[in-house]
């Protein structure tokens, strides 16, 4: 781990935001190693909109994710419309169990309305009632549709999620389709510890499906933590997508499972008093894992309070600047979908343009952090006019990519590509 | 004693000024000296904040979050604050409450292993406020009251056919109370089942 940060020199007079870049690097797994066990529960939609196509390489995608997994991992499969039906409870992904849940799930067909709620609690449920000690305990809930049966509230879907991902059940959502609720799975993996997929072609179901079970087979690191510990008054947050946890004094970000070699950029928002001339912050972060594979403790240069001038010259670092600038804009995108899809046109351009202007401000000659702000600029008539949904889901898949650094179509970023 | 004017107990409390006067609209936080831009909020509003957020994790509803805040002082609320939050309920338990709440039988759980559950013991391995606790150099204390009331440890559960298309599950053992009552709901079931006028 190392990390940096924007400025160190914080005002006297007033609070100051200030951006710390933490670079994390996972270890490599090696082959003497053995992976942690996973049990994954594949909760299906088939809601009618399923229908065709969808369904058709879902069950293809499913089948052939059980076919990866080894004896030592553990599968469920779950499918729900208006109710739903546990069409393989926990099993041992052995031969036998392996070839009983091909069958099982080729049996599955679409039809009917989208109790997402309970299709994934009872996907969580089927982990929950086998849960062993090192294993990964994922929850894979594949959808095209919008919870509209049992719960459907972003917020109580979302604490659900922190709730499971607490005890031990992570959640990754992949959205069919153009019909799918962003937003909602966007709410439910933050707080669930997991991804959210946007597959806009049925296509490719079976690479998305199949990815996220080789990350989940992947794994090197459980249970990632950042902490910052910092001094009383002071306010820590992730700008970076992850849940925080905050105590007073301390901030730890949960970063979930680390995969092989990822590299991970994780960006905190710190926001400092007022304080005495010459007077110093410090600030401590540490990195942990429940398996103890990552562990490390650095304290970032001391935070100093000065004087209005020597706060307004000081030498900013450029490389955190254009982080913290790209998750902004990113940000702004994602809100641009929102209100580009309603219509308010204006609301979607205006979010857009302050952006790019709040970044000009600090943007110098630097060109990196220009071209971030004319990026989005150039972006303008495009969010000022209707969009087709396909588009929208998928500049709000990609933004939402930036805010916890992986590519553009979700994976983890890696220092040697495993395709290469 | 810190004082802060609207922004700066948002900005440390990770809120938004809306949530803080609907707060106060609730009496969940008492009103601010002063108004307007004037009005000045103390680290009591700030620890407040905080514990209903650690409340609202609980799922607990607003309501039953007033009450319990009313009935503690600044320095208890600061005090709890500072202590690491019970320990969780399984991931069994967790989720066979929020289908309860559903109206939802959960499924029949496997017998529990002799010793803690590892389900149990898995979770708490992995709960934040654990790993919070870790960095602290403190473990959660053991035999902390946990909200919600543990299932009995030897619960089974017990199917009963009402009709060839209806069954209840029942989780045994129930007080004496709640079986006479499930007695009368499997009865009054079958009357109306069968088509007669409970």
């Amino acid at each position: 781990m190392n990390a940096t940060t924007d400025r160190t020199y914080i005002r006297c007079n007033g609070r100051s935001d200030r951006y710390i870049l933490v670079r994390i690097q996972a270890p490599a797994s090696t082959r003497t190693s053995t992976r942690d066990p996973l049990a994954a529960a594949f909760v299906l939609d088939r809601s009618g909109s399923m229908s065709g196509p969808k369904i058709a390489h879902a069950r293809d995608a499913i089948a052939s994710a059980i076919g990866s997994l080894a004896e030592a991992d553990r599968f469920a499969v779950v499918a729900f419309d208006h109710g739903v039906e546990t069409v393989m409870p926990r099993t041992a992904a052995d031969g036998p169990g392996r070839e009983a849940g091909r069958q099982a799930v080729a049996r599955i067909a679409a039809g009917g309305n989208t109790n997402l709620y309970e299709g994934w609690l009872r996907g969580a449920e089927q982990l929950a009632q086998g849960m062993e000690p090192g294993m990964i305990q994922r929850v894979l809930l594949l959808t095209d549709g919008h919870a509209n049966v049992g719960v459907t509230d972003h917020d109580e879907l979302a604490r659900t999620a922190a709730g499971l991902r607490d005890r031990g059940i992570t959640t990754w959502a992949l959205g069919f389709g153009d019909g799918y609720d962003e937003a909602l799975l966007d709410a439910i993996v933050t707080a669930g510890g997991g991804q959210a997929l946007d597959v806009a072609d049925p296509d490719r179901i079976p690479a998305a499906v199949a990815g996220a079970v080789g990350e989940a087979l992947d794994v090197v690191a459980r249970e990632v933590t950042l902490t910052a510990h910092v001094g009383r008054d002071l306010v820590v947050e992730p700008l970076s997508r992850f849940r925080p946890m905050s105590t007073g004094e301390r901030t730890t970000v949960l970063l979930g499972e680390l995969v092989s070699e990822q590299v991970l950029e994780v960006v905190l928002r710190v926001n400092f008093p007022y304080g005495r001339l010459g007077e110093r912050q410090v600030v401590v972060l540490e990195l942990a894992s429940a398996d103890g594979t990552m562990n490390a403790r650095i304290a970032l240069p001391d935070f100093i309070y000065a004087d209005t001038a020597t706060n307004d010259h000081q030498v900013r670092d450029r490389v955190v600047d254009r982080t913290v600038a790209r998750i902004y804009a990113a940000r702004a995108r994602k809100g641009a979908v929102g209100t580009n899809r309603r219509g308010d046109y204006r609301s979607a351009v205006g979010e857009i343009e302050r952006t790019a202007a709040r970044i000009r401000q600090y943007a110098g000659d630097d060109r990196e952090l220009n071209a971030i702000a004319d990026e989005l600029d150039a972006e303008r008539v495009m969010w000022s006019t209707p969009r087709m949904e396909s588009d929208l889901k998928r500049a709000y898949s990609v933004a939402s990519m930036v805010e916890v650094d992986r590519t553009n179509d979700g994976w983890a970023r890696r220092t040697v590509d495993p395709d290469a | 004693m810190s004082s802060y004017s609207l922004s700066d107990l948002c900005s440390v409390s990770g809120v938004t000024p809306r949530t803080v006067r609907y707060y106060v609209s609730q009496g969940l936080l008492r009103p601010p000296t002063g108004s307007g831009p004037a009005a000045r909020y103390d680290d009591g509003h700030r620890d407040r904040l905080r514990m209903i957020r650690r409340l609202q994790r609980d799922h607990l509803p607003l309501a039953e979050i007033r009450s319990r805040l009313d009935a503690l002082t600044d320095a208890e609320v600061a005090g709890l604050l500072a202590e690491p939050a019970p320990p969780m309920d399984s991931a069994a338990d967790y989720i066979a409450r929020l289908l309860a709440g559903r109206g939802v039988v959960p499924a029949p759980r496997p017998a529990p292993p002799p010793g803690p559950p590892i389900a149990l013991q898995r979770a708490m391995a992995s709960s934040p406020e654990r790993l919070l606790a870790m960095h602290a150099g403190v473990a959660p204390p053991d035999g902390v009251p946990v909200t919600e009331p543990e299932p009995p440890a030897r619960a089974t559960w017990e199917r009963v056919t009402l009709s060839p298309d209806l069954e209840l599950h029942i989780r045994r053992p129930l007080t004496r109370e709640d079986a006479r009552r499930v007695d009368r709901l499997i009865g009054l079931a079958r009357q109306i089942l069968r088509g007669e006028e409970p």
